[in-house]
């Protein structure tokens, strides 16, 4: 009995332990289900569970969250009625029931979609097809990411990635990445590899495996250097060799070397930028040849050259200025270049100089400049200024030429010019006197020396004296105007009257010519009536001189503009070739030909009329036609002023 | 007829203004020594003086100078010559009456002369 009631408690308490268990067993159960609902409410991505037909059992906290639902709204609607058919995807569509189903799990599905405000947004899908124990009933389990942010971050990161490989692969310029000590080429561009001329396939290689010729070139101890110094290396216009086709090539580059550096800030490779200058540095070598020829050259050269900026401040003496003044470069450079100059044409050549430099115009003086001893010298001092394409002047190129001996040797010819002319004059002044006397005795006691033609020859030795007096005047007058010492004494005169007292004393002593004068224009003009009478004489003479079967001249006055007269001289003679009509005006021209005897003088009566008449400014001119004659003219203006 | 004094360093020109003056019926002297000008003048009582403008290193132009400030003879009138171009209006500026340039003509010689004379003392 006592058993039975035993046995009655024991199954009471197994019965109550049974019903314990059952209900620690529930109380468990719904612990992990809270515990479970809490994670998967915590669970920071938004969730989906579905069913087998692809019906929401529940979402996440996070998914209403973000979509703006409630637990009642999304509970057992169609996936692909959600946010707005946002999953009516046919990608989607396809993985959830064709791929899922077989493959029970999909991983980083993307989809891609625009949102309302048009933006493009990326989501990462994951799904998993989850079975519970003892159970048919299969659900889906589906995370959703919004990877918007990632997405776009890595597109832009691929972008850059793109560009840079782009920019490398593009670009003119010669680019090589090489990694670690060994120069491993990482990256090469097209344009470097053309360069290196060793085939697309280097990289992987050593810089120097594949370009074993630069070893030889100090290459390898620039690379080591950047790459355990870190400090860039730049170089410009470096020649380097290439080999090419078994022969070298050379070429010049201006490059730099660069660290390149890890996060951390360790060097890991080096970064060759290069550009091929060849065509440039070549140019710059001929031109710093040419510079360095021409720098030779100027410092050559015993003329003073000097080079000046634009205002006129000098930059550059050559070697003969230096040595000229005894100084050096950078002492001279700096010296103000009128207190060379003698202080008597200081202030003319100074004021000439700004001229040229306000007008760009060229100079040429003579002038005194100082030498080392303190003597003056003359010089000859030409400039002219250099311009760049658009005519700017850029600087001013100076040369001074020692004229010191010349100028001496002139005054010397000179001073003996008047000497011999002044000691010629005198015997000469003596026998036209005589002559003159002589003619005069004669001419009252005519008839005495019967059958001997004492007068005639009288008369010829007089033309003779004439001619040369005449001849000694013209080569006084050539030493004047050389010496610019050909003064003007102008008067108010009849050119009529003139021309016909002229005329009347050439008839004097010829009395054969035949000289016909038309006054076309009657007046007076204001000129040196000598220095014109000269002219007048010299054309007629000519005219007589150049006509050996004739002696007609016609001689005529006329005005040929409103304020110029002209004075023309024709005659009928041998005439003046095209050729020489441009040469005659010249000093110490003569007409040439076979005649040559027969036309005596210096040659310099032309030169004297054209110079007296340009002094004038008058003009001089020649039209002649061989065989027929020429026509020689000169014009004045009416006022000198 | 007038009593004429030539002063020339060259003998020949010296000679040939007397053979030309006095076959125009002056008398004439002629001097090589500036420096004796005025005593000539004084001595033979001349009516004119040719005087050349550079005589043996002397200035004629200064000796000009010299009579025409000297009371007793700067009433002759002078006639300066020379070859030397363009001096004409320094010998005038000197004092000279008149200028005649080297080489002449005889009739230029012979009408300066008789103009002067005429204009100082009517000998002509």
């Amino acid at each position: 009995m006592e058993q039975n009631h035993r046995i009655k408690e024991l199954e009471e308490e197994l019965l109550r332990t049974r019903n314990e268990i059952k209900r620690l067993k529930l109380q468990s159960r719904s612990q992990k289900e809270e515990l479970r609902n809490s994670v998967i409410d915590n669970i920071h991505l938004p969730l989906l569970v579905l069913d087998k037909d692809l019906r929401v059992l529940f979402a996440n906290k996070k998914y209403h969250e973000f979509y703006g639902t409630t637990a009642n709204e999304v509970a057992g609607t169609l996936i692909y009625k959600l946010g707005n058919g946002l999953w009516d995807n046919t990608q989607l569509k396809d993985i959830l029931e064709t791929i899922l189903p077989s493959k029970s799990s999909m991983n980083n599905f993307e989809l891609k979609y625009k949102n309302e405000k048009g933006e493009e947004r990326y989501k990462c899908l994951n799904a998993a097809e989850v079975q519970l124990k003892g159970s048919d009933e299969k659900y889906i389990l589906l995370s959703i990411e919004d990877n918007t942010d990632k997405k776009l971050a890595e597109l832009k990161l691929k972008k850059s990635e793109h560009r840079y490989k782009e920019m490398i692969h593009s670009s003119n310029s010669l680019i090589a990445i090489l990694r670690g000590p060994e120069m491993v080429v990482e990256t090469a561009n097209k344009s470097i590899k053309k360069i290196w001329g060793k085939g697309d396939n280097v990289e992987g290689r050593s810089l120097f495996e594949v370009l074993p010729e630069i070893k030889e070139q100090g290459m390898p101890e620039l690379f080591e250097k950047v790459y355990s110094t870190g400090e860039p290396y730049t170089a410009k216009e470096r020649p380097i060799k290439h080999e090419k086709d078994g022969k070298l090539d050379l070429r010049f580059f201006n490059f730099i070397y660069q660290p390149q550096r890890n996060l951390d800030g360790d060097i890991e490779g080096v970064s060759v930028i290069a550009n091929d200058v060849t065509k440039q540095a070549l140019l710059n070598r001929k031109i710093r040849k040419s510079e360095r020829e021409f720098r030779e050259l100027v410092n050559f050269m015993p003329h003073k050259i000097s080079m000046s900026d634009p205002d006129g401040n000098v930059i550059f003496y050559n070697k003969s200025w230096l040595d000229y003044v005894g100084k050096e470069h950078e002492e001279f450079v700096n010296e103000p270049w009128p207190l060379l100059i003698h202080p008597d044409e200081r202030d003319r050549v100074v004021e000439e100089v700004d001229h040229c430099l306000t007008t760009g115009c060229d100079l040429e003086m003579e002038m005194q400049i100082i030498d080392r001893y303190g003597e003056y010298k003359w010089h000859l001092c030409r400039a002219t200024p250099i311009k760049d394409e658009e005519g700017k002047i850029t600087s001013w190129l100076a040369s001074s030429t020692e004229i010191q001996k010349l100028k001496e040797e002139e005054q010397r010819k000179e001073d003996f010019l008047k000497l011999v002319s002044h000691e010629l004059k005198t015997p000469v002044t003596s026998i036209k006197g005589y002559v003159q006397l002589l003619l005069s005795i004669l001419k009252e006691e005519s008839e005495k020396e019967e059958g001997i033609p004492v007068k005639p020859y009288l008369k010829r030795i007089e033309g003779q004296v004439e001619r040369l007096i005449r001849l000694i005047s013209e080569m006084l007058d050539l030493s004047r105007i050389e010496q610019n010492e050909l003064e003007l004494q102008m008067t108010d005169f009849n050119i009529n009257d003139q021309v016909e007292e002229i005329i009347e004393d050439l008839k004097y002593s010829n009395k054969d010519i035949q000289i016909d004068i038309q006054h076309d224009y009657k007046g007076t003009l204001t000129a040196d009536r000598d220095r014109i009478g000269q002219v007048i004489i010299n054309f007629v003479t000519n005219a007589l001189k150049y006509s050996p079967d004739g002696n007609r001249v016609d001689i005529r006055i006329f005005k040929n503009k409103e304020d110029h007269v002209a004075v023309s001289v024709k005659d009928y003679g041998i005439g003046i070739d095209e050729k020489e009509q441009q040469q005659i005006f010249k000093r110490f021209y003569r007409v040439a030909g076979n005649k040559d005897d027969t036309y005596a003088g210096f040659g310099i009566g032309l030169y004297l009329s054209s110079e007296i008449i340009e002094r004038h400014k008058g003009k001089i001119m020649v039209k002649s036609t061989i065989g027929k004659g020429s026509t020689f003219t000169f014009t004045l203006p009416l006022n000198q002023n | 007829m007038a009593k004429i004094l030539i002063v020339d360093d060259d003998q020949t020109i010296g000679f040939m203004l007397k053979d030309i003056l006095e076959f125009n019926g002056h008398e004439v002297f002629v001097s090589q020594q500036p420096r004796e000008t005025k005593d000539n003048i004084l001595k033979h009582k001349v009516d004119i003086i040719l005087l050349d403008k550079l005589i043996s290193g002397v200035d004629g132009t200064d000796i000009c100078q010299e009579l025409s400030k000297d009371q007793e003879v700067s009433s002759v009138p002078v006639l300066m010559m020379s070859a030397l171009h363009n001096v004409g209006e320094i010998c005038k500026e000197a004092g000279a009456t008149d200028f005649l340039s080297k080489p002449f003509d005889m009739e230029t010689l012979i009408n300066k002369v008789n103009n002067i004379l005429s204009m100082h003392s009517g000998k002509a």
